[in-house]
């Protein structure tokens, strides 16, 4: 303020310019005050004078904090000092111009101020300094933001992989590009703004071009069209160009973005190759489709490329695969890494292929794709195949062998072992074998033996069949053989042996079998040899004892003839001429008794006897013998003694015999007693309910070493006294064999010097056995008729006799109904079948010839139909057609004419047969002879069998197949076919084979019995051996007992 | 029985010595009754035993020996005859009821001279005596 003051109006002038001035003052501070940018008023010393109520607003310091506060001023921020202190002093000396400042307020927010300053001068001299300040923090912050924004957007633009350009609409200059725009063409920025792609020739493919704009035009946007591009150096790059319209400045632009897929591009040209160079199936899944096939594979499947591309990929794999497949794509796109597997596909030819596969995850064109790397594996898998079925056929093999498999190493430790081994030698599983030593299945004993053959082996490259004793499991031994070759590797360098080993436990036991039947054989031909000896020594003993009286009478008679003797003299050799034929007499009958008796051809005429009327008349007969010598004999025979089964006269041979011995060894004026009486024995069994008979004398004794041997046949024991005749030797045996034959027992107690009583036993008849026994039911039964019954008598048995003559069903009917029977009768064939079938006769007779049907076919239906079939068929017949006859099932055949005696007997025989057949065996009796086969019949059917019988070769064979007996009896020398030859026929016929077949031999042959054994024959027997050594062979062979 | 002895005066009783050795009474009978009708001197024996016995006593120039004999048989007498050096040249004919071709064949190679079966013809039986005696010319009835 100038200090021009007038005094005196000077107080209205002074008060006219102190309101003046007031108006200023307060203009200027309203201004100030209102002014809405931050106002700062500074006193030449720096110190504030004034803010404004906007910079306090702005800076958050009141005036009243702030006012004469000399710098730094508290908006000052700390960081940046000196800078703006000398900045300040710069604008207190008038230097300043408009600047921007960054200051902090008094909470520490910052705000950025755009500051002017200038002085207020007066009378040349600051007086003050004012800082006009402008907020223009937001201004800053937007610019910040649009220069980090810009910064950004640069840096995006220009770091992007991709090529960036956006060209002017307008004239399709390049306006701006990035970097990497400069990479893909090769022209630097300067070089391309300003210019047109065509100016800088970048388009190569005028297809392309032309494709570009094409779409472009339409679209007005391209979207990852593949162009190709040529660089600055000419290089040929390829991209993936995607352009949208764009706003710059105004002007519409168009902003282009490329990616450089040319390595990319290389490479997918470089990998097809590859794929289709490539040996291997190589494929491209995308999508779950073919996106890419390599020859090979198209090779491989058969299908082109054009029908592979597009086609699910799973179609080709094989149903069985076809979910692992799947299974393994969606682990795959997981991520899991997956490794080769084998699978199947079907190919175009429809055979199954094996591949094996590795696929990966891929990129192709762009998106995620699978590569599959496919190599056919059938071949492999069919030898795989092939050595799989090898293997098995050779594991098969190997444990299917008969014999023990191990392998086993140098150590003797087994490493390999078949289960036949294992069960060889007993144990339960082939890891009890494995990794253990050899050793422990070989007996201790041979162990030196075997590891030393084991040496050998692997020296010599095998040893064969060598015997060591075994070791089960539980220790038992057993033969084996071991068969051993070494096992070498590739270079010949043993490793171990492969051994064999057979169980030849059976082989040694047949071996000894073998051994035991040769020893056997060996012994029985011996035996044999004995026997005929033995034989050759009866024989000789018989004829011997035949010839030596003989002898005499040859010789006495040619003295008589020769000779002219006194009286005396020929009446002494006439004498002797006679007592010698009286001697060949007496020893001819007794021999043949004999024989007869053992050959079981004795004609035994059994009755029921009372032992009073046998023994008296034994006793008749030697009475004259014991006149002569005054001995005494006495009979004690008890009273009511049950009758016995016995023949008469063989009976009264018997007790003639020991009474004859006794008064042969019993010195003059002895005694002898005969004695009957029923024994009840104290033991069980044979000897109770029998009687016994025994004659005792007074004589000479018989040792006890004797006793036995005076049965035998020649053995004459002791000296007969003198004047006594000569006995024949066979007396005792012969009543052995009479007693034997009927069940009974004969003995002899006797000691030298004390006398010797003879004993025998016999059955007593039995009610039962009356009706069992072939015995007649009376003892005057006629001898004519059969001596066989029917069990339960013929009352009732219903006869059918089929025959188309009437003569001859009438004959039957009326012999038939006499003997107790009842007859119905058929015409022809066809009646017989329905008769059959309805009243089921106990027996037919049946006619061959008949005219509606034959014999033969009645015989085949009626044995065919169950009903029937066990309806007995006796076939009689004028026809000789007997093996058509038992072959069609015909029980008996006789040919017309017929004996009724015959006829009835066979009746007989077929209806018991029928009743007892099924509970006993049926033996078959071979002989020419015919009454030794009645004999031995008769005392086999006792015995309980049931018999048939044959007379030669040809019928036996023919009721061995009709009639299947179990057991056959067959003699050797016989008419038309011998026991040999029948017998072959029998063991070669397949139904007959099976039958056991005992010879019956009367003829002394040495070869014989190996003869007939080796023909088939079961046992060898000779008819002289009697009844009861055939009866146990015959037992024997039947019920498997042992001995016979 | 009385002997009734050749007419001719025999050679030596010695040579003319026949032993019989039989267990059957009669054979021996019959065949002492001819052999003394054709002058022979003949004793017997009825076993082996007693066989052996009359021979150390009295040594015959012939046995007729039986085969089937008890206590030693025909074979037996023939053997210990003929391994004896001093007995050795006594003549034996066996005579046995067997009639097999192993007994002739057994008799024979037992050192037998002759083997003849029973029943023989007794004018045989001398003939071989004579044959084997070489006394030819002897004739009878």
């Amino acid at each position: 303020m100038k200090q021009k003051i007038n005094t005196q109006n000077n107080t209205t002038e002074r008060k006219q310019t102190e309101e003046a001035l007031r108006e200023s003052q307060e203009f200027s501070s309203s201004l100030l005050a209102n002014s809405p940018n931050p106002i700062s008023v500074i006193n030449p010393d720096t110190s504030i004078k004034y803010v404004n109520p906007a910079f306090e607003k702005l800076t958050g310091f009141t005036l009243a904090e702030i006012a004469g506060r000399k710098p730094p001023y508290p908006w000052w921020p700390e960081e940046q000092g000196e800078e703006i202190v000398a900045a300040f002093k710069k604008r207190l000396a008038m230097e300043g111009g408009r600047t921007e400042r960054n200051f902090q307020k008094k909470n520490g927010g910052r705000f950025w101020v755009e500051i002017n300053s200038a002085s207020v001068v007066h009378k040349g001299k600051t007086i003050y300094f004012i800082f006009n300040w402008l907020d223009i923090t937001e201004r800053k912050q937007t610019e910040e933001a649009l220069r980090e924004s810009e910064e950004k957007f640069s840096k995006a633009f220009h770091s992007i992989a991709d090529a960036i350009c956006i060209t002017s609409l307008k004239d399709s200059k390049f306006i701006e590009i990035n970097e990497a725009f400069t990479r893909f063409t090769g022209y630097t920025r300067e070089e391309v703004i300003d210019h047109s792609a065509a100016e800088l020739d970048l388009w190569v493919n005028e297809e392309e071009l032309k494709r570009w704009i094409k779409k472009l035009r339409e679209q007005g946007k391209t979207y990852n069209e593949e162009f190709h591009s040529r660089m600055k150096s000419g290089e040929i790059r390829i991209g993936l160009a995607s352009a949208e319209p764009i706003n710059v400045g105004g002007e519409p632009c168009r902003i282009v973005v490329i990616a450089d897929i040319t390595e990319r591009k290389q490479a997918e040209e470089l990998y097809r190759t590859l794929a289709n160079s490539s040996p291997v199936g190589v494929y491209i899944v995308q999508d779950g489709k073919f996106v890419f096939v390599n020859p090979q594979f198209q090779k491989y499947t058969g299908f082109s490329e054009d029908k592979l591309v597009g086609t699910e990929s799973l179609k080709l794999v094989h149903p069985g695969d076809k979910e692992r497949v799947r299974e393994s794509a969606v682990a795959m796109l997981k991520g899991k890494r997956l490794t080769p597997y084998e699978l199947r596909y079907i190919v175009k030819n429809g055979d199954t292929l094996w591949a094996t596969e590795t696929v990966t995850s891929i990129q192709y064109k762009g998106k995620r794709a699978t590569l599959g790397n496919f190599m056919d594996i059938t071949e492999r898998k069919q030898a795989e195949e092939a050595l799989r079925q090898s293997q098995e056929q050779l594991q098969t093999m190997f444990e299917s062998m008969t014999d023990g498999i191990l392998v086993i190493d140098l150590n003797g430790v087994i490493t390999e072992v078949n289960q036949r081994a294992v069960e060889m030698h007993g144990y339960k599983s082939k890891g009890e074998l494995f990794g253990k030593s050899a050793s422990k299945l070989v007996a201790p004993r041979d162990h030196e033996r075997i590891t030393a053959n084991m040496q050998q082996a692997l020296k010599r490259g095998k040893i064969k069949n060598m015997e060591y004793t075994l070791l089960k499991a539980d220790g038992t031994e057993f033969p084996g053989e071991l068969s051993t070759s070494a096992l070498k590797d590739t270079s010949s360098k043993p490793v171990g042996h492969i051994t064999i080993a057979r169980d030849i436990t059976e082989r040694k036991r047949m071996e000894q079998q073998l051994k035991h039947q040769m020893e056997e054989l060996e012994n029985a031909y011996q035996k044999l040899k004995e026997l005929d000896q033995l034989k050759d020594s009866f024989l000789s003993t018989v004829s011997h004892e035949l010839r030596t009286p003989l002898t005499s009478i040859k010789s006495f008679s040619e003295i008589l003839l020769s000779y002219d003797e006194d009286k005396e003299t020929q009446k002494e050799f006439l004498t002797i001429i006679n007592e010698e034929s009286n001697r060949l007499t007496r020893l001819i009958n007794d021999f043949l008794d004999l024989s007869k008796i053992e050959a079981g051809r004795m004609q035994w005429e059994t009755v029921e006897l009372s032992l009073d009327e046998v023994i008296q008349t034994a006793l008749n007969a030697t009475q004259s013998l014991t006149i002569e010598t005054n001995l005494k004999v006495g009979a004690d025979i008890g009273a009511d003694l049950p009758t016995i089964l016995c023949d008469k006269d063989r009976l009264v041979q018997v007790v003639t015999n020991l009474l004859s011995n006794a008064i042969k060894f019993t010195p003059d004026g002895g005694a002898i007693q005969v004695k009957a009486q029923l024994q009840n024995g104290n033991k069980p069994g044979r000897d109770s309910d029998m009687v016994m008979v025994s004659v005792s004398d007074s004589g000479i004794g018989i040792a006890q070493k004797d006793q036995r041997s005076v049965f035998e046949k020649f053995k004459q024991v002791g000296d007969t006294l003198s004047n006594k005749p000569k006995g024949t030797g066979l007396g005792l045996p012969i009543c052995k064999e009479i007693i034997e034959h009927y069940g009974g027992r004969i003995w002899v107690e006797s000691e030298p010097g004390k006398g010797s009583t003879f004993l025998f036993t016999l059955p007593i008849t039995q009610k039962k056995e009356v009706k069992a026994a072939k015995a007649p039911e009376a003892p005057q039964a006629k001898k004519e008729e059969a001596k066989v019954v029917t069990k339960g008598g013929k009352e009732g048995k219903k006869i059918l006799v089929v025959d188309d003559e009437a003569n001859i069903r009438r004959f039957l009917k009326h012999e038939l109904t006499n003997r107790g029977y009842h007859v119905l009768e058929a015409s022809g064939g066809k009646e017989a079948i329905d008769l059959a079938r309805e009243y089921h006769p106990d027996i037919i007779t049946l006619d061959i010839v008949m005219p509606d049907i034959n014999g033969h076919d009645v015989t085949a239906v009626l044995k065919n139909d169950p009903a029937t079939k066990n309806i007995p068929i006796l076939v009689l017949s004028i026809v000789e057609e007997k093996e058509k006859a038992y072959r069609l099932g015909a029980n008996d055949f006789m040919t017309k004419p017929f004996t009724m005696k015959i006829l009835t007997e066979k009746i007989n025989r077929l209806l018991q047969d029928t009743q007892i057949q099924d509970a006993h065996k049926t033996i078959l009796v071979v002989d020419d002879d015919k009454s030794l086969v009645k004999s031995i019949k008769y005392r086999l059917e006792k015995k309980g069998f049931s018999v048939d019988t044959a007379y030669d070769g040809k019928e036996a064979i023919e009721m061995a197949e009709g009639h299947h007996p179990n057991l056959i009896l067959l003699d050797i020398v016989m008419p038309e076919m011998d026991g040999y030859e029948a017998m072959k026929v029998l063991k070669h016929k397949p139904n007959t084979a099976g039958i056991p077949i005992v010879v019956m031999t009367g003829v002394e042959n040495v070869g014989g019995k190996v003869k007939a054994l080796s023909v088939g024959a079961t046992e060898y027997l000779n008819k002289s051996s009697g009844f009861d050594q055939l009866l146990k062979t015959i037992e024997g062979i039947l019920y498997n007992k042992s001995g016979g | 029985m009385e002997k009734v002895i050749m007419n001719n005066e025999a050679p030596a009783t010695q040579d003319r010595k026949i032993l019989v050795v039989d267990d059957e009474p009669h054979v021996i009978r019959s065949l002492t009754f001819v052999l003394e009708k054709e002058g022979y001197n003949v004793s017997s024996a009825t076993n082996g035993k007693e066989a052996m016995t009359k021979i150390q006593e009295s040594k015959p120039r012939l046995m007729l020996l039986d085969v089937m004999m008890p206590k030693k048989n025909g074979y037996e007498v023939c053997q210990e005859v003929k391994n004896n050096s001093s007995l050795s040249d006594i003549h034996i004919i066996m005579l046995t009821a067997k009639g097999q071709e192993a007994d002739r064949e057994k008799g024979l190679s037992a050192g037998a001279d002759e083997f003849m079966t029973k029943p023989f013809s007794l004018k045989a039986v001398v003939d071989k005596v004579k044959e084997i005696l070489g006394d030819g010319h002897e004739t009878k009835n």
